[in-house]
């Protein structure tokens, strides 16, 4: 991870900006709306995201350390996914989301609240994502 | 499947990134959705991304509008094949 921040650094000019954005590993929630109700079904498991996470936490302070790059500003938001069925969600975490686990109960949970929601029904995914801007310093 | 549509995510970006007349490099584009949503904003950008089916699926949603001004090109973020200096504004989008 560090000659890879290395190597964007070669790349971007003395006072140009790098933008880290990556999604912070909060167990997001699963719920299912209908009408103007939305109904929690549980959370998925994105504990094994732990340890990418502090190895990017890791580089950026070597980053800092080395004086590479200086931070600038921060801010945490809220990022959401819809799908019109569970199953649809599950197919695509299963396809996208390598390492994060879906729960079968959360799975059960939101084909049940689906199943007596008011039409038309969405399930939805909300993450919480960092985002943190830094200048390259020096030559 | 809808990803961001309340526009957090650009609105951040924009924010953050203050991309007006600059060259963007963009590490980890995927399928260039977000790419193609900030890029009117740019004067250029190279998305860059390892999988080739990820930017088969960028190249193919580009908008036409878009692209003269957006390549998307296969690389890692250790080897970028770009000049020293080259950008203004790189953004590692769930990447490093």
């Amino acid at each position: 991870m560090v000659h890879a921040l290395r190597e964007v650094c070669r790349v971007l000019r003395p006072g140009g900006l790098l933008i880290d954005l990556r999604p912070i590993v909060s167990h997001p929630p699963v719920e299912v709306l209908g009408g103007d109700r939305a109904a929690p079904a549980g959370r998925l498991d994105d504990s094994s995201d732990s340890a990418d996470a502090a190895a990017c936490e890791r580089t950026l302070r070597t980053a800092r350390a080395q004086g590479w790059l200086k931070p600038r500003e921060s801010a945490t938001f809220s990022y959401s996914m819809y799908w019109d069925t569970p199953e649809q969600m599950l197919e695509y975490l299963t396809a996208n989301w390598g390492e994060v686990q879906v729960p079968e109960d959360v799975v059960l949970r939101a084909q049940q609240l689906a199943d007596v929601a008011v039409r038309p029904v969405r399930v939805r995914v909300r993450l919480t994502m960092s985002i943190a801007s830094y200048v390259r310093i020096g030559g | 499947m809808r990803r961001d549509p309340e526009g957090n995510e650009l609105s951040h970006l924009l924010r953050f990134g203050q991309l007006g007349g600059k060259r963007v490099l963009d590490i980890g584009c995927g399928d260039g959705l977000l790419t193609s949503r900030f890029a009117p904003q740019a004067a250029a950008v190279v998305a860059v991304d390892p999988s080739l089916p990820e930017l088969r699926e960028a190249r193919s949603g580009r908008p036409e509008g878009l692209a003269a001004r957006v390549h998307f090109a296969a690389a890692r973020g250790q080897a970028l094949p770009f000049a020293a200096g080259h950008f203004e504004v790189a953004f590692f989008t769930s990447s490093f």
